[in-house]
């Protein structure tokens, strides 16, 4: 191996004299023997080659001429186009793999935002994605705060003080169903509103405003807060019948509804059996008072006044059941649904906030993936460099070595 | 003294179509003339001088005039194009000269002196080593300056000046010791 050492800052100012002061002479600017030598050698060994063929000259010239007057790339010989071909296939393991590397790059974007995009636009959702009917559809992810509150057993001790005997006002009207004249329906709705996580208490509070505000109150509710992910809340309201329809109308006020679900069940026989029994109970009764009014004997008195303890116990028990059934038709379960989420917001229509949140959040999916692009292209650029280097020098090298064969 | 090469001095200009002209019609002798001596058969050295200046032009429009001058761009093609050529055929460059390559010697008369001189000079310079002889080809036909040499060469500027300085003292050693003996 042979090892060419670097010049010295002297060496180098020498060299670069002799250099110079071969280009003066060469170029006539300095005089004397030595000057006049090497000029003279100059012209020697220019005349040591024949002259340029006039005929090649102007074929030359005239393709020259073609070349400018297409404007483009010149024709190129069948040589020239083989040395190309070459020269693009000695280049492959360089250029070629880091343009290729960049290529396959910003195909993997492409395909990840064509790929984000109808995820995202999917996660929204239509409405009523689901049923919020029970409240059994809803998703119970592992909870961070939550907080509970429950006033069920207290359902018994709420509405009227004592049960009316006349039926009930048949709940409701508009969106509830309407009872057919003369019958009693039991009502129920499921109500799913939607709004941002952060917005769930809020509308959570609302909704038991809207509750306590119709006349009704609120039998359990169960909010649920996460900082980081959806949030929910499910509140069971009981509200006057005749109030539903209105309560269901306010509830839309508060938060987009995503789905309305509404049941009924007609309660007539049980409230009439119920009835008949009370007034059974109460025939008996008369007619126990008119027995013990006309007897005469006190084994007959004694016996007509237990009947008319049981009696009276009867009565209690049947006026308990029809209240019941009463209560069941005048009062409705309102069950209500909260969803706050990515998508909770669904329908809300574009708003400005909704806008810069959703550019801000494909930026930082556009930045990952380019991250990620950028980490296996640096590499990629790294060894294509190094190969294209390697490359020239290999080829220099054997141009090169044309002078020493 | 006429000052043989002026393209490089029009550097600053873009490089147009008119420069391109201006180049071709200017270096177009000299570039023939460096392949020819350097490959010793006519036809390489038009092949070459076709395809350099082929390149440059096909090149033109990224010609960066901070990278050097447009004729130091052409005979830097013209040189790798003729060791490709010199590579592929396994010529020896100019070992034996080709009676082609030589110029038509003057006829007899009062210029036999300048015959014996330039035989002399022809036969030193087939005696150099190749590496001097191309160094020496390319300074006189391409009549480059130091830094454009060491640009075409590939190497450093004083590397090429140290180089080009040897090659020219064995040239002369060897044109006088070859005049002694004639």
């Amino acid at each position: 191996m042979k090892v060419v050492r670097f010049p010295t800052p002297a060496e180098r100012s020498a060299s670069e004299n002799q250099s110079a002061a071969i280009d003066a002479a060469l170029n006539g600017e300095t005089a004397g023997v030595e000057a006049d030598a090497l000029r003279e050698l100059r012209a020697d060994v220019r005349s040591l080659a024949a002259p340029l063929d006039a005929d090649f000259e102007r074929e030359l010239q005239s393709r020259l001429a073609e070349w400018g007057a297409r404007r483009g790339r010149p024709r190129r010989s069948l040589n020239a186009r083989r040395a190309g071909l070459r020269r693009r296939l000695v280049s492959l393991p360089g250029r070629s793999l880091a343009l290729g590397g960049a290529g396959a790059s910003v195909a993997m974007i492409m395909l990840l935002l064509v790929t984000i995009g109808p995820l995202r636009s999917g996660h929204g959702g239509g409405p009523a994605a689901f049923s919020a009917s029970g409240g059994s559809a809803l998703p119970r992810p592992a909870q961070q705060h939550t907080s509970r509150s429950s006033s069920g057993g207290a359902a018994s001790s709420e509405g009227p003080a004592r049960a009316d005997l006349e039926p009930p006002p048949a709940a409701a009207s508009g969106a509830v169903s309407a009872a057919a004249p003369g019958r009693l329906q039991q009502l129920g709705a499921s109500v799913a509103l939607a709004t941002s996580p952060s917005g769930v208490q809020q509308v959570a509070d609302s909704v038991a405003r809207v509750g306590v505000g119709d006349g009704g109150y609120v039998r359990s509710s169960h909010v649920q807060v996460r900082s980081n992910g959806p949030s929910e809340a499910l509140l069971t309201l009981s509200i006057p019948s005749a109030k539903l329809s209105s309560a269901i109308a306010a509830l839309g006020r508060i938060a987009s509804v995503r789905s309305i679900d509404q049941e009924s069940q007609d309660i007539t026989s049980s409230f009439d059996s119920a009835r008949r029994q009370l007034a059974d109970a109460e025939a008996v009764r008369r007619a126990l008072l008119k027995a013990l009014a006309a007897a005469t004997t006190q084994g007959q008195i004694d016996s007509l006044r237990e009947q008319l303890n049981g009696n009276r116990a009867s009565i209690s028990r049947d006026r308990a059941a029809l209240h019941a059934v009463s209560r069941r038709a005048a009062t409705s379960q309102l069950e209500v649904t909260i969803t706050g989420g990515a998508g909770g917001e669904a329908h809300e229509g574009l708003t400005l906030h909704r806008g810069l949140h959703d550019a801000g959040r494909v930026l930082a999916v556009a930045g990952a993936v380019l991250l990620i692009a950028l980490a296996a292209l640096v590499p990629l650029a790294v060894v294509g460099a190094a190969l294209d280097a390697l490359r020239r020098a290999w080829r220099r090298r054997r141009r090169e070595a044309a002078l020493d064969s | 003294m006429i000052r043989l090469r002026s393209f490089s001095d029009t550097r600053s200009e873009p490089f147009d179509e008119a420069s391109f002209d201006a180049l071709f019609r200017e270096c177009v002798a000299d570039v023939h003339g460096y392949a020819l001596s350097l490959l010793g058969e006519r036809a390489a050295a038009e092949d070459v001088t076709a395809v350099a200046f082929e390149r440059l032009f096909r090149g033109r429009g990224r010609l960066d005039a901070r990278r050097g001058t447009p004729r130091a761009l052409l005979f830097t093609i013209a040189r790798n194009a003729a060791l490709d050529e010199l590579r592929r055929r396994r010529r020896q460059p100019l070992a034996t000269p080709a009676a082609e390559s030589l110029a038509a010697m003057p006829g007899e008369g009062g210029e036999a002196e300048e015959v014996e001189r330039r035989e002399s000079v022809r036969q030193a310079l087939a005696a150099l080593p190749a590496r001097d002889r191309e160094i020496v080809l390319l300074k006189f036909h391409g009549q480059l300056t130091g830094a454009e040499l060491a640009q075409a060469l590939g190497i450093s500027e004083s590397n090429a000046g140290t180089r080009l300085h040897r090659a020219l003292s064995r040239l002369r050693e060897g044109s006088l010791a070859a005049e002694e003996v004639a």
